[in-house]
């Protein structure tokens, strides 16, 4: 599969020293840690602290990584628990109730939640991985899709130079490729193999 | 597999490239920065427990930092508390403690012949600890403190 091909290879070069390699490495998966501690609510220091780690720890890990594939499931899991250790650091000094116990949970941090949590992660970095495989103007007319506030058809059919008549079909086969992308294809893959 | 409905779809890729714009340029150059730190050759003491539980997220008093450290033939206890560090090395024998900073920081401190070692540390944020002994050095996973 030509994903898995393209960041194995980037892991072996990445292995031999390969700075270049290394840096492709970090420019694919930033975004997934980034986001990941954005999503815990983690910023400034903490969240440099957090990223920071990560990425020590996956260059003393690149040795044992055999599975390309699973690459992005052991990010997402090394970033959240980092996040959540950060978020331990965080609430020592909120002050707690003595007789609530040191064991007291957090709600939303169970451990179903938490695996539902990396599996969103999975699968946003999926999306981004497919998204770059598109051909460049299906990918620019996603990408304007989904701007925020929302463009209209004609600013859309201005901006690429394509008539308005032709964005929704082009819309269609766009998604359509995206959902069979090699990268989302592997996701799939990834998790029914764990029995997700 | 989820995605029937484009709309569905578009909108998590909207949240996927969304992720792109949490990515800040320190954020960056700290990731690209971490190869500096490939260790070849040096054995890896991993993670092998932690006061502050990477799984749940639980409330409670957790003054004192405890992490454990596993390789071969050395283990590694550490505890850092209030500005202090202490811990020993197992099997216990006189040796080098460092803890390193990715900034390359560096406290030392020798260890008694029980491998007990203790020193004074005021330090935050990602830390390995590296132990030098018989000519060998060991260096530990890196973690946030």
């Amino acid at each position: 599969m030509e994903q898995a091909d393209s960041v194995s290879s980037l892991v072996e070069r990445a292995r031999d020293g390969d700075q270049s390699a290394w840096d492709s490495l970090v420019e694919r998966y930033l975004p997934l840690v980034c986001g990941t501690i954005a999503r815990t609510g983690l910023y400034g220091a903490q969240a440099e602290d957090v990223n920071q780690t990560v990425w020590l720890r996956l260059v003393e890990h690149l040795d044992e990584i055999r599975e390309p594939l699973a690459l992005p499931g052991w990010i997402a899991t090394t970033a959240r628990r980092e996040c959540i250790r950060a978020l331990q650091k965080q609430s020592r000094l909120v002050p707690v109730d003595p007789q609530a116990g040191s064991t007291q949970l957090e709600s939303g941090s169970s451990q179903p939640a938490l695996d539902e949590a990396l599996l969103a992660d999975e699968r946003r970095q999926a999306l981004r991985d497919g998204l770059a495989e598109l051909p460049e103007d299906r990918r620019a007319l996603l990408l304007l899709l989904l701007e925020d506030p929302p463009l209209p058809y004609r600013e859309i059919s201005a901006r690429l130079g394509i008539p308005i008549g032709s964005i929704g079909p082009t819309r269609v086969r766009a998604l359509a490729q995206l959902r069979n992308s090699a990268a989302m294809r592997a996701l799939i893959t990834t998790t029914e193999a764990q029995g997700r | 597999m989820p995605y029937d409905d484009d709309e569905a779809l578009l909108r998590d890729l909207g949240d996927a490239v969304a992720d792109s714009r949490a990515v800040t340029e320190r954020a960056r150059a700290a990731a690209r920065a971490a190869f500096a730190w490939r260790t070849i050759d040096e054995e890896l003491l991993e993670l092998d427990h932690d006061s502050r539980s990477a799984g749940l997220l639980v409330r409670g008093v957790d003054t004192a930092r405890v992490l454990g450290f596993r390789g071969r033939e050395v283990t590694l206890e550490v505890e850092l508390d209030r500005g202090h560090l202490t811990g020993q090395v197992i099997p216990g024998q006189v040796c080098r403690v460092s803890v390193v900073t990715p900034a390359g920081d560096r406290w030392e401190v020798l260890s008694d012949e029980s491998g007990v070692f203790m020193r004074p540390l005021e330090v935050s944020g990602p830390v390995r600890f590296v132990v030098d002994v018989g000519g060998r050095t060991r260096g530990t996973a890196w973690v946030t403190v």
